[in-house]
């Protein structure tokens, strides 16, 4: 950190791959296998840059950086439960009846094209729902995530689509 | 992003820095700033016509003295905050609202005991240049100890944003002591305590925005 004060872009570099696995490793150690661990990590990254004038060199840094990666973490656990808590379960839903009108209107190759620039988690997660009509269960399974962590990806490629596609309509 | 290229662009964007002063050296440039004004002020409104005598009057001293350590303590604590990982206890910071909480107290102990305490609290003693000393000179203080907050990193910003509050307010109601000629306890709930709980509450709601460092608020709004 002290190199990095002085402009070391490389100690910088050094010293927050040195900290992703750190954060990594503590963020697990309280969560469990959360998919949205790398989000605790990023933030914290962010975090470190934004307030690190604030760290000073004749302290140590431990209290400094778990301090931050635990807040952030919190924020983020916050963000997570608002987030499932405005989520309807896709198990539960109603199966939307077709309307041959509507389909009409459906550019297939457009939803093709959409759902391969999805990153490859959600494009996998939609497809087993959706094309091969697997239930969440079944797919929790197969990729070895958690029910609600399906759930979850799975309503962010929907957000991610309806944006690709141009759609304002929501979905819940 | 992934995480990968998340550190090549902060690590691209870093440049030298120079590390904020320790906490004690910026407590000690913020009360040499809003002392400074106090007494500034001071001298130019004028102390009370009584205040040597007052200064020998022990429930003088005790109400400015719990309203000087209050803002001491609140100014310590604020800036502790501003650093991760500063704050080994938070006494500090519960510390400051018992002193606050403490010298309302007193006054209200003083305002029942001298009875009639309803009567002489309805008929609102307020003077208006007390509540004017107060905000003014809450605000002064109050604006760079809020931008000193900024340039650092709070981790929990209700908190910090009241004590950056606190700090101050309590200085100016010090101050305001030593100017006011009325020693009437329902004049100093009227118009020396309900300001600076009333700009220690109002402090807390808006500044908690204020402090936002972490770009949380922005990717919500987007």
């Amino acid at each position: 950190m002290q190199l990095a004060q002085r402009g070391d872009q490389r100690a910088y570099a050094s010293l927050l791959v040195l900290l992703t696995g750190v954060t990594r490793q503590f963020a697990r150690s309280r969560l469990g296998a959360v998919v949205w661990i790398d989000d605790v990590v990023q933030e914290t990254l962010l975090a470190i840059h934004r307030a690190r004038q604030t760290y000073d060199p004749a302290r140590p840094f431990a209290p400094w950086f778990y301090a931050i990666a635990s807040s952030r973490m919190i924020d983020v656990i916050r963000r997570e439960r608002r987030v499932a808590s405005r989520q309807v379960a896709t198990d539960v839903l109603p199966e939307p009846v077709a309307h041959d009108t509507d389909r009409d209107d459906i550019d297939i190759d457009a939803v093709h094209a959409a759902l391969a620039s999805l990153p490859p988690r959600q494009r996998e997660v939609i497809e087993r729902l959706k094309f091969r009509d697997e239930s969440v269960r079944e797919v929790s399974s197969g990729l070895g995530m958690s029910e609600s962590a399906v759930k979850v990806t799975a309503h962010r490629g929907y957000r991610a689509l309806r944006r690709l596609l141009g759609g304002t309509r929501r979905e819940d | 992003m992934k995480t990968e290229e998340l550190i090549v662009k902060l690590a691209s964007t870093s440049g030298p820095w120079t590390p904020l002063a320790p906490v004690r050296i910026r407590v000690v440039r913020w009360l040499m700033l809003s002392v400074g004004v106090c007494a500034l002020t001071v001298a130019m409104v004028g102390a009370r016509a009584d205040i040597l005598p007052s200064l020998q009057d022990p429930g003088f001293v005790t109400l400015a003295l719990a309203t000087l350590a209050s803002g001491l303590v609140a100014s310590a604590a604020g800036m502790m905050l501003g650093v991760p990982g500063a704050e080994r206890t938070p006494l500090w910071r519960i510390v400051a609202v018992l002193l606050t909480a403490g010298w309302a107290l007193l006054l209200l102990a003083r305002l029942v005991s001298g009875g009639d305490a309803w009567p002489r609290l309805a008929a609102f003693p307020n003077h208006w240049a007390c509540v004017v000393e107060i905000i003014g000179l809450s605000a002064i203080s109050g604006w760079v100890f809020f931008a000193m907050l900024r340039r650092a990193a709070p981790l929990q910003r209700t908190w910090s944003a009241m004590l950056a509050t606190l700090a101050p307010a309590a200085l100016a109601a010090t101050a305001t002591q030593i100017m006011c000629p009325i020693d009437d306890p329902a004049h100093h709930i009227v118009s020396h305590v309900t300001p600076v709980a009333l700009l220690a509450v109002i402090g807390t709601l808006a500044g908690r925005r204020v402090l936002e460092w972490t770009g949380d608020r922005r990717r919500r709004s987007r």
